[in-house]
């Protein structure tokens, strides 16, 4: 029997280490070559990043495996290794494509970039489509406020964030201003009437914002500008307002967001798209947390079974913390996703407790509704989400989606409940101006007619 | 007539919903009153033709013995015929238009077949225009525009529609929504209208199965989906490879295609078949569920390369197994294009490139093939 251990190689993009991708180890053939049918692969996590430790499989029989790793950027990386009798220990090295450049590998990796051959044509093509083969530029004027109330990841156990280490911003282009919007609230109501942004108040954004420009030394023509925000020293919830001439657009940021193991701040990347063939641009938020990174990009590809099975695989150290009641939810709505509707009752009441021990966390009702309407409870539904409404804006993309439909199913079964069919109307012009790829809420905002 | 296939089976079965719109008489080019709400969207030649194989494959290559095919019903818009063969026979069957009456009634029937047994697998495929804005997603139908009071009143609101179809006893859904998701002025000012709602949402009865529902989108939210003039569609192209082969699994003994098998596959077509990329599929609403049983060994898709990639100009490509010649491709004395593309059974192979001329010496390769897909580099030493 044999021992095989599996590792990603050391230039994989993804640092530092973000949890680990889904592999299966599958056996094709026998000792002799014989082809084995009908057997289950074996799935592993492997881990990715700094300071790998490989996935180790014991006892392996003899026999031609094919070992099968899902990148949550949709990439298959594929290995044909041939276990011999008595080999003792085997490793398997597994390579990613690499990232067009050094200082893009997360959000290469993560599925957000294009691998550099690509990247390249994307290039090529951006200046094709414009006069004078210059890619566009456009100003961003970019807000920050802060809602009333706690973050709801200020949890029972967690202290403050170290907010002494900020970085500087070197002159960016496109240009990033930002502001502070004082006692705002952002709540469904807000945005459905037609929130618009103050670009007259934007400042620069590293006046509030403890944030560096990740990839300084970049090219003219680079579509991207990533910007990596450390210890967000707020203990209220923070947005970021982005604008140009032509669009704006309102994140949400998943802020603090603290690592279950080392209860330090993890860093949060702000990815802008530039749209060179014209005016607008894309914004995406991503967190490179220590155990549930890769689960958090799988999510964002819309690959859930995956994201599950990393989130599995480290959901007890994130049940017994509650430290970080954000990646919390995001299990939880990885679960919900897929359980098809069979939840264990210690997640059942895990959901409740996060949808209560964090008031300021709408994504955690969220969650506890879509249980009640799963469990055909009309009447403790529309209590539990009519809750999660008032709590305002989710930190995430598909909490707006499940609030949204379970209030319109609600309303349709009582069409009676003039405040339910308020609410989703209401939710619904939210959503439509969501950015619903993202994975973390993105609303898209009027701009002042000034 | 709607539903161009009916074989009444015991059981559980699958239950298909196909439409396809090409034809829209109220956009420019259009045969009627042209709308104002037109967004830039004009006739198309390939919706169609996707509705039309997919109708095709479904009748002629579906197999799932725990639910066989019960129906397909069929709805198209096209502007050079309203009638459909079925394959193997010439019998032209004409078909009801795709338009929101034709629709709306043929949802209905397809829920209420869909609703005899919870063990029952639905499976809706649309091809045509498509809007969206946020969560909504209008899919166009045939009289979309047809009065500028409500020209949505030509569209199929989709996300209310799968909130519908959640209170259908059958348990498991399959959606593939083969349109575009760009934003339109005409949704935006729509005031949360987004087309025709056959079915009401509602809850599900917690007493049946919970439902599995997957939908796969053709292209990512706010982008375009694509088709080569008057062929099927990126999407439909890839639907079909995925269904046949690549999107198989033998970790149950036999070959089957299930929801998340199906995903890897189209990445893999749409990737392949968009270069440069531009239309990425996306899934949503993850279950996991078998929705195809081969009756043969899938043919695996195979992309063989050099490195460096130049070399493959003047290399003879060979593909063995136990020796046997299985392809063979001499040198095309250009670089272009860059890959060999084979389908192979399930097995070992080996990959050999040589030269008779050139800076190069020969390389081999030994690898096993199976779905996915397998890419074979093949390093060439100068």
């Amino acid at each position: 029997m044999t021992v095989l251990s599996i590792r990603m190689d050391g230039r994989t993009s993804a640092k530092p280490r973000v949890g680990g991708i889904v592999t299966r180890v599958r056996q094709v053939a026998d000792e002799i070559g014989e082809r084995v049918k009908g057997v289950r692969p074996l799935t592993v996590i492997v881990p990715v990043g700094f300071s790998d430790v490989p996935a180790q499989i014991d006892e392996l029989s003899p026999g031609r495996y094919l070992i099968e790793a899902d990148l949550p950027s949709g990439e298959l990386l594929i290995k044909d290794i041939i276990i011999e009798p008595e080999s003792g220990e085997q490793e398997v090295v597994l390579s990613t494509q690499p990232p067009p450049r050094e200082w893009l590998g997360w959000q290469h990796f993560s599925g957000k970039v294009a691998s550099a051959a690509r990247y390249a044509g994307e290039v090529e093509r951006s200046k094709g489509e414009l006069p004078g083969g210059r890619p566009a530029r456009e100003p961003y004027a970019a807000i920050q406020t802060r809602s009333v109330g706690p973050s709801p990841a200020t949890s029972p156990e967690s202290g403050k964030p170290d907010t002494s280490a900020r970085g500087s911003i070197p002159e960016p282009a496109p240009q990033i201003l930002t502001g502070l919007g004082d006692g705002f609230r952002m709540q469904f109501e807000d945005i459905a009437a037609g929130l618009e942004v103050p670009v007259g108040k934007a400042r620069p954004l590293a006046e509030v914002m403890p944030l560096t420009r990740v990839g300084e030394e970049v090219a003219a023509d680079e579509l991207h500008a990533l910007f990596r925000i450390r210890d967000i020293h707020t203990e209220r919830r923070s947005y970021l307002w982005l604008a140009d001439r032509t669009s704006s657009e309102l994140v949400s940021l998943p802020a603090p967001w603290f690592s279950v193991e080392s209860r330090e701040p993890v860093p949060v990347e702000l990815l802008i798209r530039h749209r060179p063939n014209r005016a607008g641009f894309r914004v995406s938020v991503s967190v490179a947390d220590p155990h549930f990174g890769v689960a958090l990009a799988y999510m964002g590809r819309g690959d859930f079974p995956n994201g599950a099975r990393v989130f599995t695989a480290a959901r007890d150290m994130l049940y017994a913390k509650r430290s970080n009641p954000l990646a919390a939810a995001a299990g939880g709505y990885l679960l919900v996703a897929t359980a098809a509707g069979k939840p264990d009752a210690d997640w059942y009441n895990w959901i409740n407790n996060l949808s209560e021990w964090f008031k300021d966390l709408p994504d955690g009702m969220i969650l506890r509704g879509s249980l009640r309407m799963r469990a055909g409870d009309a009447d403790g539904a529309n209590e539990v989400l009519t809750r999660a409404y008032r709590r305002g804006l989710p930190y995430y993309s598909l909490g707006i989606t499940m609030l949204l439909d379970g209030l319109t199913r609600l309303s349709a079964h009582d069409p009676d409940d003039r405040e339910l069919a308020s609410m989703a109307k209401t939710v619904n012009v939210v959503a439509r101006r969501a950015n619903m790829d993202e994975i973390f809420t993105s609303i898209r905002l009027r701009r002042p007619s000034d | 007539m709607t539903e161009v296939y009916r074989r009444v089976q015991p059981g559980p079965a699958t239950y298909a919903l196909v439409i396809g719109v090409g034809e829209y008489p109220h956009l420019p080019g259009g045969s009627g009153a042209r709308t104002r709400a037109d967004d830039g969207m004009t006739q198309l030649g390939s919706p169609t033709l996707s509705a039309r194989v997919v109708a095709d494959w479904l009748i002629d290559s579906f197999n799932n013995t725990n639910t066989p095919l019960a129906s397909v019903r069929l709805l198209l818009s096209d502007a050079n015929s309203q009638v459909y063969i079925r394959p193997g026979s010439t019998v032209a069957i004409p078909v009801d238009a795709a338009d929101h009456r034709n629709v709306k009634a043929a949802a209905r029937d397809w829920f209420a077949d869909g609703n005899s047994d919870e063990d029952n697998l639905l499976i809706f495929y649309f091809c045509g225009h498509g809007i969206s804005e946020g969560t909504d997603y209008a899919l166009i139908l045939r009289d979309y525009g047809a009065t500028d009071a409500n020209p949505l009143e030509g569209a199929l609101d989709f996300r209310k529609l799968h909130l519908g179809m959640d209170t259908c006893k059958a348990a498991e859904q399959a959606y593939f929504i083969d349109a575009c998701r760009l934003s339109s002025d005409t949704l935006i000012g729509s005031s949360g209208h987004a087309g025709e709602v056959p079915i009401l949402p509602g809850i599900r009865n917690n007493a049946l199965r919970p439902r599995e529902a997957s939908i796969f989108y053709a292209t990512l939210g706010g982008q375009q989906a694509y088709a080569k003039p008057n062929k099927p569609s990126v999407f439909a192209n890839a639907l079909i490879k995925s269904l046949n082969g690549a999107g198989a699994d033998d970790s149950e003994g036999d070959w089957r295609v299930d929801t998340t098998s199906l995903h890897r596959a189209l990445d893999f077509y749409m990737d392949e078949e968009n270069t440069p990329k531009v239309q990425v599929p996306q899934s949503a609403s993850h279950s996991t569920f078998f929705l195809h049983y081969l009756l043969s060994e899938p043919e695996v898709p195979v992309v063989v390369s050099c490195d460096p990639v130049q070399a493959i100009a003047d290399a003879d490509l060979t593909c063995t197994q136990l020796g046997n010649v299985v392809h063979n491709r001499p040198a095309i004395g250009s670089p272009d294009p860059a890959a060999w593309n084979l389908e192979l059974l399930p097995g070992g192979y080996d990959f050999t490139a040589t030269f008779s001329r050139g800076a190069f010496r020969g390389a081999l390769k030994s690898d096993y093939v199976r779905p996915t897909y397998r890419r074979i580099k093949l390093g060439v030493q100068p």
